[in-house]
């Protein structure tokens, strides 16, 4: 990962985390596991962000999935095991708020160019870890 | 005792049975080895995954993972040997990590092999990572992530010293949870040795200390 992409992920973490908490305000999926697990909406939310951006940041930087790929199996086996409604199509519907909000922040084609193609990674590795 | 029958005793609290079993396991440092990998290491593992599959509650996987912690120090405790004038390691855990039983049972067992060791624990910062550095001056720095998440802050870490030490900056291990199914994950962060384990560290960094 260039350096600037690692700037630009820590300088905007807190502001993407709040702007896809609005965005995914009233989910089903992510009311229901809040429910099951105590917490609030937007405290379950925010440690869901917080973990999935750091996976992203992570990612870019050494230059492998693996972050993610990991993070995504280990929430299919941890939703099975705890009975959690987490599914593909919610965990897509967050990594595209997610990717929409780091894109309207991204300044450089560089920057967008390296972001689109981890990108486009997200779906085959939500689909190996939530098979159909 | 089988690694099921610690486990057991481990899940149901009972930190008086398991240290019985580990004291009759470290009578000596190669005992605490194995002690170390063949028992704790395993447990804890075990442990995760079956907080993960809902198998038991968070109070029961924090209560394990003390019970270890403790199990750990009080074997370790009567082999202790006086450090100073040895060799000096530095064991950190990465910004954000916060499970520290795996570099301090490394740690433990480097001390056992000769080496004086600074144990700075979990979530050292990386601005003071490299002053304790510049400090203490080690022979190399080993740094532990249990969550793959932090992978990237590992290799951040290694970045930031080789910026500010340059050739001054000593060899960094890697090693943890985070780093076990793909070899060569520890290339990839900039790493300079990996272990897979406390025991096999030692053995891998020996060769430092000529």
């Amino acid at each position: 990962m260039s350096g600037a992409m690692d700037d630009f992920l820590r300088d905007h973490h807190d502001a993407i985390i709040a702007a896809v908490q609005a965005r995914m305000k009233g989910d089903e999926t992510m009311g229901r596991v809040a429910e099951q697990r105590e917490l609030s909406e937007s405290g379950l939310s925010g440690q869901v962000l917080g973990f999935t951006l750091e996976a992203i940041r992570s990612d870019l930087t050494i230059g492998s999935p693996v972050a993610m790929r990991q993070g995504l199996r280990w929430l299919a086996s941890l939703g099975a095991g705890h009975g959690l409604p987490i599914d593909g199509p919610a965990l897509a519907r967050l990594m595209d708020d997610v990717s929409e909000e780091v894109e309207a922040r991204l300044d450089s084609d560089a920057l967008r160019t390296e972001y689109a193609a981890y990108r486009e990674q997200l779906g085959p590795m939500i689909a190996d870890a939530f098979p159909q | 005792m089988t690694l099921e029958e610690y486990l057991d005793h481990l899940l149901a609290g009972e930190d008086e049975a398991c240290l019985a079993e580990a004291r009759g396991r470290a009578v000596d440092l190669d005992g605490l080895h194995r002690l170390y990998v063949d028992v704790i290491q395993p447990s804890q593992y075990r442990v995760g995954e079956l907080w993960e599959g809902g198998k038991i509650s968070v109070a029961t996987e924090h209560l394990a993972t003390a019970t270890n912690s403790y199990v750990a120090s009080m074997s370790y405790a009567p082999l202790a040997r006086a450090t100073g004038g040895g060799p000096r390691a530095l064991i950190a855990c990465t910004p954000d990590e916060m499970h520290e039983l795996g570099p301090r049972m490394l740690a433990d067992l480097l001390e056992g092999d000769g080496w004086d060791v600074d144990f700075y624990g979990t979530s050292m910062p990386v601005r003071d990572l490299i002053g304790a550095i510049r400090e203490r001056k080690p022979v190399f720095v080993g740094l532990s992530a249990a969550l793959v998440m932090h992978l990237g802050s590992v290799k951040r870490t290694i970045t930031a010293m080789g910026e500010a030490l340059g050739a001054e900056k000593p060899p960094v291990v890697v090693g943890g949870n985070a780093f076990r199914g793909d070899g060569e994950l520890w290339r990839q962060v900039g790493a300079d040795l990996y272990a897979a384990d406390a025991s096999a560290a030692v053995d891998v960094l020996r060769d430092l200390k000529k």
